[in-house]
């Protein structure tokens, strides 16, 4: 069958980033729990990493957040990969448009 | 957030998850009401919270689908152009609109929604054709159907009215926080020649990447509050993947019935708190 190897690697994919960013959002939920501050403001993109490093629990929740934002996206660059491979070069310019309206919605602010 | 109010939103959302899992909903068409109507929250961070939930229901089920091959990525990733596109004016809309408006639009979701459930019926084609292809894309792909262990092959046809309809269907999403199955597996089983089964899994697979450019704007707006979200994705993504293993084995045509006429009811609900006559907006 012709789509063995996109179906196989986007269900890794997939599979991968729903595991990481569950047990990621689980792990900071816990420890936000236990830490007791109720503190639940935003995070600054910008300071998030900062946050991490000290291990901040909301940091931590808002990082599994990302993960599971992040794991449709990783799932386009692995289908326009796949596509390369395949040499489709209809369905890597339709790829290369999804990433490119993903990367609007990263910077577009009205 | 207190620990009483967290306990509520994750129990609210393993049923959103479950519920949506077992009648085909996305489980924001019970989040954002839950949410909004159930504990108070405002609308644009509910949107917010339900597009996450609705990305983790996504990707749960993607990765069955996917791996059982019901899943036609290629028809998923043309029409990705258009729902993506959709998804970010909607959001960019929705960020700005007061809260009134959102109430009703959702409420009208509501009543369509339940109108689909209530009169769905897959469209079974011919052979002929389903083996007609058109167009210049290849966008034909086969399944093995389970129930009646035969591989199902099809052609696809009428991207254009396809495309269209993910463009609507992704505008929805961004503004109120659905995924926009409701429009997307009509259209792609009526007009483009795509069996119910295949439609579900491919509109499925779509909705990640959708809620993905809808979130990123409500992220940038500060309006995904980061213990609501987590929350609300840890809990309809258990709820969903339970649901998505018994949903083959239950009968659960009664079940939507009465869902149905739940759903009206809280579209009601909805329209009133727009205006503001059950407790404010």
């Amino acid at each position: 069958m012709k789509d063995d190897l996109i179906n196989s690697v986007l269900h890794r994919v997939l599979m991968f980033g729903m595991l990481l960013s569950l047990g990621t959002m689980s792990l900071g939920l816990a420890l936000y729990i236990a830490d007791g501050s109720g503190d639940d403001a935003v995070i600054p993109i910008e300071t998030l990493i900062d946050e991490l490093m000290t291990g901040t629990p909301l940091a931590i929740v808002q990082l599994g957040i990302l993960m599971l934002i992040a794991t449709p996206f990783v799932r386009i660059l692995a289908a326009l990969i796949v596509f390369s491979i395949e040499r489709d070069r209809q369905f890597v310019l339709i790829s290369l448009i999804v990433l490119a309206m993903v990367l609007v919605a990263m910077v577009v602010k009205v | 957030m207190d620990p009483s109010t967290a306990l509520i939103v994750i129990l609210l959302s393993l049923l959103a998850g479950l519920i949506g899992s077992l009648l085909g909903l996305g489980g924001g068409v019970i989040v954002v009401p839950a949410l909004t109507l159930g504990l108070g929250f405002p609308m644009q961070e509910a949107i917010g919270a339900s597009l996450i939930g609705v990305i983790a229901a996504s990707t749960g089920a993607a990765t069955r689908y996917v791996r059982e091959g019901y899943t036609n990525v290629r028809l998923g990733m043309l029409l990705e152009t258009a729902t993506t596109a959709g998804s970010i004016l909607g959001a960019l809309v929705a960020v700005y609109l007061d809260q009134k408006v959102l109430f009703i639009l959702f409420s009208l979701v509501l009543v369509f929604a339940s109108y689909r459930m209530l009169t769905k019926k897959e469209v079974v084609h011919s052979p002929e054709e389903l083996g007609n292809k058109e167009g210049a894309l290849d966008l034909s792909c086969s399944y093995f159907d389970a129930r009646s262990k035969k591989e199902v092959s099809y052609g696809v046809k009428g991207t254009r009215v396809g495309l269209f309809a993910s463009l609507f269907a992704g505008g929805l999403s961004g503004l109120l926080g659905v995924g926009g199955g409701v429009i997307k597996v009509p259209v792609m089983n009526a007009h483009m020649c795509v069996p119910m089964k295949a439609a579900t899994a491919t509109s499925n697979f779509m909705i990640g990447v959708t809620a993905l450019s809808g979130a990123l704007i409500y992220f940038r707006y500060d309006l995904i509050q980061p213990v609501l979200a987590a929350l609300v994705g840890i809990g309809v993504l258990i709820g969903a993947m339970a649901g998505s293993a018994v949903v083959d084995r239950i009968d659960s045509s009664a079940l939507k019935k009465a869902f149905c006429i739940f759903l009206l009811f809280v579209a009601v609900l909805m329209v009133l708190k727009g205006f503001g006559l059950m407790g404010g907006a």
